[in-house]
């Protein structure tokens, strides 16, 4: 023990964090995680001030949880807390809360892996009262004070969309942002503007040596300065991964040089990973992390022989040079992200290596120009106008460039998300092209092996893909509405419903889009909205756009008695809206909604959209047809009445699927199902729910 | 470039040739033509709907409209003391079942 000291303490704090993690139970997470919880926290991130889907504003912030229950027995680990209560917007940093709300199950794997399982919502019923005030760093708390101002001089002097961009700039945040003008950014791979990346510390940190210069500072004194600052201004944005990153680069080079140390870039970034991998491992998996560092990695490696080839040395005229060194930057960084971006948001834009070269060369204005308003706006609020309108005019450019370059032919196109084998064998070839650059050891045609190695993984991957089922049914997690995927052996596919679109939040495009491009579909055969209220078809307009859509049914074109035939090895009953459509006021788009029956061999799914009473008082006519393996519930899991029990009852599935948020399905519901021997399935808490049917067999997967 | 060399590049290309062109003729054959039909629902749901009376279970009885758990267990009870119906009428003899009831279900029971 005593020779090897720091090895036991090694084990003995991985012992301790095995401990904490699995053996203590009273982490957040193995609480109640539905319903209405008491709570006590202390807030640990800035919170921020937004409108939510509804429009109802809203304030939200993380905390860690003190306590839980009536009783205050001991809690631990990080909530996710939004409120709507106007009272709340005074909530800040540091100050230690009693919490009364619901609380619910989050699974998103990127709030997972900043350790946040569950949120609380504070509506009417609940409330937000502070203890105690003034808890946490006071270092923190200033700097978000501080933050609070800039923010509040932004908006008033830029209310527009630029000063939501400028807040996004300057301040890392971009909830304000409209979420066209974000796709927009998206898709030109410009986005990391918007987001606070490892280029705004590289930008802030050059006008401060600059400026230093200037002013005749000892150039020793700056290098030891600025890190300083730049520490600030990353607690300052919330100290995102791609931040932290910069700012450690930026600071060990920094205080290199002040020392006359000769500096190493890459051990620079080796130094700022090993940090961050440190304080949270599971970061490694993250888009933010992923992304900043293979764009270094990346642009150190490839950057300058791509200069070369360029002929970047011998340019007598300074513009054409630099307008090539930022051709040859861009293009090495896009070249690194390929992968990553494919991975995460299942897009490859070539754009983005035009878009880049005006874009940063924008934001390093808008940077300067903003960093100038905000100290005049702080010193000499009279003249803080005059300068707003510098700011406003190279945003206004901004955005005009991304618009322009988002709207050109080929700018970008949407790819399934790639696999380990595509993304391992695409650095590979990345590495031996890389290489040929330098003229080391390898040979062209090295590099165009490796290539072609890749293209064919990609390629035959694709193809290859083999279907063990004859049906495959998918019931989307889209919170408050209906998608449903069918997929078929012969790789033909329905899509039922496309959930719902409220302002900023489409379901179209955050769930359906993303999860037909994993399955690789691109045509869709078939897609039925069952009626016309928002949470069925809200999002089927963004599919009908970006996807190949063969066939459009709606409760006007079908009725009952009507059977779609064509798809492989099975068939699909129209049971709903009848001949004579029901009249029922207030309910007559739920009562005349498509009930469909997919029969495959002796088994059969039967999809219920929102029929109500009426409707299923008609079927019950037909206890013959309406029997089936699988139900898909009516009306997101709603109570039912005499006849909707009777319903169920001539049904007799036994796996049942609800569509719906986990706290919204009746309790009266589940227990029927459940003692009627069906074993039920919620999307709000089980996620995406799988049914398989192969050769008569069901098998249920979730995800 | 050695022989092998241009021979291993040959031989990728040709499968990713091949790939694409397999790719291509899936993507363009498998689609399927969708077709609406009219179908005669009431002939299915007579034929989904029978129940042999003699091999059915008291679940498959309970289904069938007018039919409760309790009667349907009587039917049952019945066809195991007295043996199996040799027609369809016979299932009036089960206590509870009388001639409304009978009609209600008769299209929808089958003896073999």
């Amino acid at each position: 023990m005593r020779k090897r000291p720091l090895f036991f303490a090694f084990l003995a704090i991985c012992a301790g964090i095995w401990i904490c993690e699995t053996l203590l139970p009273n982490h957040i997470k193995n609480f109640t995680t539905t319903g209405e919880i008491y709570l006590t926290a202390n807030i640990v991130t800035d919170p921020v001030h937004k409108t939510d889907a509804y429009g109802r504003a809203a304030v939200t912030f993380t905390a860690e949880a003190v306590s839980i229950g009536k009783a205050q027995s001991s809690a631990r680990g990080l909530v996710n807390v939004t409120s709507y209560d106007e009272k709340d917007a005074a909530l800040e940093y540091g100050d230690y809360i009693l919490i009364k709300g619901n609380t619910s199950r989050l699974r998103a794997p990127y709030l997972a892996r900043r350790g946040i399982y569950s949120a609380v919502t504070v509506n009417k019923s609940g409330f937000i009262s502070v203890i105690k005030k003034g808890s946490g760093s006071c270092f923190t708390r200033n700097i978000f004070r501080f933050k609070n101002k800039l923010r509040i001089l932004i908006r008033e002097h830029l209310p527009g969309a630029e000063g939501d961009v400028l807040t996004g700039v300057l301040l890392g945040e971009r909830s304000a942002i409209e979420n066209d003008l974000k796709g927009r950014f998206v898709q030109t791979g410009t986005v990391h503007i918007l987001a606070i990346s490892g280029l705004h510390v590289g930008i802030i940190a050059a006008i401060f040596i600059l400026m230093s210069r200037f002013f005749y500072v000892p150039v020793r004194v700056t290098y030891i300065v600025v890190p300083f600052l730049l520490i600030a201004y990353a607690v300052l944005t919330g100290a995102n991964t791609p931040v932290t990153r910069a700012t450690l680069m930026a600071s060990s080079v920094l205080i290199g040089r002040a020392f006359n140390r000769k500096v190493d870039i890459l051990n620079c970034l080796g130094l700022a990973g090993i940090f961050l991998l440190l304080i949270n491992p599971k970061m490694l998996f993250d888009a933010g992390f992923q992304l900043s560092f293979a764009t270094v990695i990346s642009i150190i490696a490839l950057a300058p022989g791509l200069e070369t080839v360029l002929g970047c040395d011998f340019e007598k005229n300074r513009v054409i040079d630099y307008l090539k060194r930022s051709i040859a930057v861009s293009l090495a960084a896009w070249f690194g992200i390929i992968p990553i971006v494919a991975y995460h948001f299942n897009m490859i834009s070539p754009v983005c290596i035009l878009a880049n070269i005006p874009a940063v060369f924008l934001l390093s204005l808008i940077v300067a120009s903003g960093l100038v308003f905000l100290s005049v706006g702080l010193t000499a609020p009279f003249l803080a106008h005059f300068f707003a309108g510098a700011v406003e005019f190279f945003i206004a450019a901004l955005i005009k460039a991304v618009t322009v370059f988002s709207n050109m032919p080929f700018a970008f196109f949407r790819t399934h998300p790639w696999n380990t084998a595509e993304i391992i064998s695409f650095y590979i070839a990345l590495a031996a092209m890389g290489l040929t650059l330098y003229k080391k050891n390898i040979r062209k045609y090295h590099a165009a092996i490796a290539l072609l190695v890749f293209l064919n993984i990609s390629v035959w991957g694709g193809v290859l893909r083999c279907t063990k089922y004859d049906v495959r049914c998918t019931v989307l997690d889209v919170a408050h509405g209906d998608a449903i995927m069918l997929e078929f052996a012969d790789g033909s596919c329905a899509l039922i419903d496309a959930g719902k679109k409220i302002r900023g939040l489409d379901m179209g495009e955050r769930v359906i889009a993303p999860y037909l491009l994993s399955r690789r579909i691109k045509r869709i055969d078939a897609v039925f909205t069952t009626h016309n209220d928002n949470d069925h078809a809200g999002g089927m307009d963004y599919i009908i756009k970006n996807f190949n859509v063969k066939n459009k049914f709606d409760s006007y074109n079908l009725k009952f008695g009507d059977k779609i035939t064509g798809f492989k090895g099975a068939d699909i009953l129209v049971l709903n809206p009848p001949d004579e459509r029901f009249r029922a006021v207030g309910s007559e788009e739920n009562e005349n909604s498509l009930v469909l029956k997919v029969v495959s061999g002796s088994r059969s799914f039967i999809f219920c959209a929102d029929i109500q009473d009426q409707a299923m008082a008609s079927l019950l006519a037909y206890p013959g047809l309406l029997k089936s393996d699988v139900i898909k519930v009516a009306h997101h899991g709603s109570s039912l009445s005499g006849t909707g029990e009777v319903f169920l009852k001539y049904i007799a599935s036994k796996i049942a699927l609800v569509s719906a948020p986990a706290g919204e399905v009746s309790e009266k519901l589940i227990n029927q199902l459940v003692e009627s021997n069906c074993a039920v399935y919620i999307t709000g808490r089980d996620g995406n729910i799988t049914v398989e049917l192969n050769n008569g067999k069901i098998c249920l997967k979730f995800n | 470039m050695t022989k092998q060399e241009k021979l291993v590049i040959l031989f990728l290309i040709g499968l990713l040739v091949l790939g694409l062109a397999v790719k291509f003729y899936k993507a363009h054959s498998g689609v399927p033509v969708l077709k609406v039909e009219k179908i005669d629902i009431d002939k299915i749901e007579k034929e989904t709907r029978s129940i042999r009376i003699n091999t059915a279970t008291a679940g498959d009885f309970a289904r069938l409209p007018g039919i409760g758990p309790a009667l349907a267990g009587r039917i049952v009870d019945y066809r195991a003391k007295f043996g199996a119906f040799s027609a369809k009428q016979d299932i009036k003899n089960v206590s509870g079942i009388g001639e409304k009831k009978y009609e209600a279900i008769k299209d929808c029971l089958t003896v073999d």
